[in-house]
């Protein structure tokens, strides 16, 4: 590629349109070619010059604000739409809530079977505890004849 | 966009999901660009602000784009151009209207560069504006600067290319002019 040729495709090149055999072409020339190298920085510079010089205005900040507004309205899920979702949501949502209801069912079963504890049992012996004998410590007063 | 950096598309979906944080990024990654395309084609700086928000609403909240089959970039553009025309019509101007440049006082022109490549556009014709504009600030392919304008790809190479260099001759003008 000689200078000619590149100084047609600097434009290309510079907005990265080229094929992959005609860019590795430029690139090789620009290697060892220091007059198109500094055509082809000049070039870069004033794209990139061009590009700030025209975006150098922006809406004003309120206008940000309100499309904020707008956009978050009509993409965020109203409170009935998001319970509709909670009920569609597959496996692990209703694994975890089966999974809770059999744990309280067992609770509930082992409950029942266990005896009522909280109703007094009637008894005429005194209390008995480990190792103590309340016969002992209050012996029945006899009758001394 | 550096390594790591979500892909527009990837933010439109996360918007769609209802994340509305996705919507900050798309917004600074395109207030500047969609907004100058705007505002060079309608000349108005309020019209253009109504505009903008209609395009960018349109686009993120409407299905019609699909982040998994295209760029969202040349949409938001193809989109912004037909609203722009649209609006022409509406107001009773055949599209495509000349690029009305925008006054220096609402430009807020900043420095010397600034000013000359801004002279530089108002000198050049409206499609050769268009396409610089779709290209430095739209940063759309060729290809898809053809789609946008439904005209072949090559057509837009060589017109580009044209708009290119006689934008710089005007520019090298003016610098000596200066």
């Amino acid at each position: 590629m000689n200078c000619e040729i590149l100084d047609d495709k600097l434009i290309g090149l510079a907005h990265d349109e080229l094929d992959y055999e005609s860019t590795a072409e430029a690139s090789a020339h620009l290697a060892g070619c220091p007059r198109c190298a500094m055509a082809y920085c000049r070039l870069r510079a004033e794209l990139h010059g061009v590009a700030i010089a025209l975006c150098e205005n922006r809406p004003r900040p309120e206008v940000r604000v309100a499309l904020r507004a707008r956009v978050a309205a009509a993409v965020q899920p109203k409170s009935g739409a998001r319970l509709l979702a909670s009920l569609r949501r597959p496996v692990p949502v209703y694994g975890a809530v089966l999974a809770a209801g059999a744990v309280a069912l067992m609770w509930l079963a082992s409950a029942r079977s266990r005896p009522d504890e909280s109703s007094p049992q009637p008894s005429s012996h005194a209390v008995a505890i480990d190792g103590y004998d309340a016969d002992v410590h209050n012996p029945v007063p006899r009758l001394v004849l | 966009m550096s390594v790591g950096e979500p892909t527009d598309e990837d933010l439109v979906a996360e918007l769609r999901g209802g994340r509305v944080p996705a919507f900050d990024r798309l917004y600074e990654r395109y207030e500047r660009r969609l907004f100058a395309y705007v505002f060079r084609t309608v000349g108005d700086r309020s019209l253009a602000e109504d505009l903008f928000q209609d395009v960018f609403y349109t686009v993120l909240v409407d299905r019609s784009f699909d982040p998994a089959r295209g760029r969202f970039a040349p949409w938001l553009f193809t989109v912004a151009r037909n609203r722009c025309r649209m609006h022409a019509r509406r107001a009773g101007q055949a599209p495509p209207q000349p690029i009305e440049t925008p006054s220096e006082a609402d430009l807020g022109l900043s420095s010397d560069a600034t000013s000359v490549v801004r002279t530089a556009m108002a000198g050049l014709s409206h499609d050769h504006q268009e396409l610089i504009v779709l290209k430095q600030l739209g940063e759309l392919s060729y290809r898809e600067i053809a789609q946008l304008q439904g005209e072949h790809e090559g057509t837009i190479k060589s017109r580009l290319h044209a708009a290119m260099k006689a934008l710089r001759r005007r520019m090298a003008e003016i610098g000596e002019e200066g």
